[in-house]
């Protein structure tokens, strides 16, 4: 089964119009875009040392031998990805923000979802660090590629921020809901800075002040809410953090909501 | 490796695992023997560990767990290490105070940086 729905989401403003800090709204949104910048020079550099590098080997007197030649330029494609998948998350601060998300809901195994999503992550980590807890198949309704997404991106926060210390992701379900547990044992998110962490274009991690957009967190909240499902976060600073994601199992297209725009 | 018949030792320190595969293979390429580290803290566990010295540090500065500024603060504490060149590598413009011998932005010009390592590796 396939479908197709819009979500009308919350839109720029944060609270009453009149409490809207335009000021703090239009340094924020400087210092994403300056992040922006940052995260796409990263796999462009990748990229492009990796086709300097295969240049200069093929067109010395060592060429590399065509398996190599794969190799490399597997490892060159999977930049395009990064750089691919960084501009859709681009696209969807836009999307969001202007309340049309699009959501496309099928059948499909969340579990071979989530382990395709930790098998393509666990490069990122150290050697062992993930470990997957979830049952052999669960069939569910929904949209695959937000379901993936959401994965994604909380797995990729945790790597970011988990001090290379062990995480755990586990699948679980009951009759209505599939869980996603996402937990790590790394800097973990100060009491006051929980609520803020979901907000547009907000980085609390003082270590690593412009690794992310900073919209990472706000995007994975939004589409989430598009999904009818909820997010909760437990931390202690310092000793890590806990990103729960509840999602029903049937995303039927009549329970989301026309779009109003 | 060329079995110590290598032009120099760097030690490469960036979180961004395809970066650091690409950088490798080139100063690989061109005879240089690598070492590796995904954030400072690692780097700086590798240099109180590993004698020699390398010839060269090449140092992102956006890492998590430690950031290659506090790493360079960290460096320059310690009077050995203190001695190794830093060329720093990095998508941002604000790099003073970093004292580093270099400072190439991503993406990185290739031959700049082989002709600072060759400067150091001589």
């Amino acid at each position: 089964m396939k479908d197709q729905s819009e979500f009308p989401s919350g839109g720029i403003a944060q609270g009453e119009p009149g409490e809207v800090d335009l000021e703090a709204e239009l340094k924020a949104r400087d210092e994403f875009l300056s992040a922006v910048a940052h995260e796409l020079r990263n796999p462009l550099n990748a990229l492009h040392l990796t086709l300097e590098g295969l240049i200069r080997t093929q067109s010395g007197n060592t060429p590399l031998a065509p398996e190599q030649v794969v190799s490399r330029v597997t490892r060159a494609s999977t930049q395009v990805d990064r750089l691919a998948a960084l501009i859709d998350v681009l696209l969807d601060v836009s999307r969001i923000s202007t309340g049309r998300l699009q959501l496309q809901f099928e059948d499909f195994d969340a579990a071979a979802v989530l382990s395709a999503v930790v098998a393509r992550l666990k490069d990122q980590a150290s050697p062992s660090q993930i470990s997957l807890s979830m049952p052999p198949s669960l069939i569910i309704q929904g949209d695959r590629a937000r379901y993936t997404q959401i994965a994604g991106s909380l797995l990729s926060n945790a790597i970011a921020f988990g001090n290379q210390r062990p995480i755990e992701v586990r699948l679980e379900s009951d009759a209505s809901t599939i869980r996603l547990k996402v937990i790590d044992h790394g800097i973990g998110i100060a009491d006051a800075d929980q609520q803020r962490i979901f907000e547009r274009f907000q980085k609390v991690a003082k270590d690593s002040p412009t690794i992310g957009f900073g919209i990472g967190l706000w995007v994975t909240r939004e589409v989430v809410r598009a999904l009818d499902g909820e997010i909760h976060l437990t931390s202690k600073l310092g000793e890590g953090s806990t990103f729960v994601v509840e999602l029903p199992k049937l995303n039927l297209v009549a329970t989301t909501a026309p779009a109003t725009k | 490796m060329n079995n110590g018949r290598h032009k120099g030792t760097i030690l490469v320190v960036d979180d961004d695992r395809g970066a650091m595969e690409a950088l490798s293979d080139i100063l690989e390429y061109e005879g240089y023997h690598v070492q590796r580290a995904q954030n400072g803290l690692q780097a700086l566990e590798h240099l109180r560990e590993t004698r020699p010295c390398p010839n060269l540090i090449v140092l992102d500065l956006l890492m998590p767990v430690m950031d290659g500024w506090e790493f360079r603060m960290r460096q320059k504490e310690d009077p050995e290490l203190a001695k190794v060149p830093v060329l720093v590598v990095t998508a941002i413009a604000a790099t003073a105070g970093l004292d580093a011998v270099g400072v190439l932005r991503k993406p990185v010009d290739v031959d700049a940086l082989l002709r600072t390592v060759a400067r150091y590796c001589s």
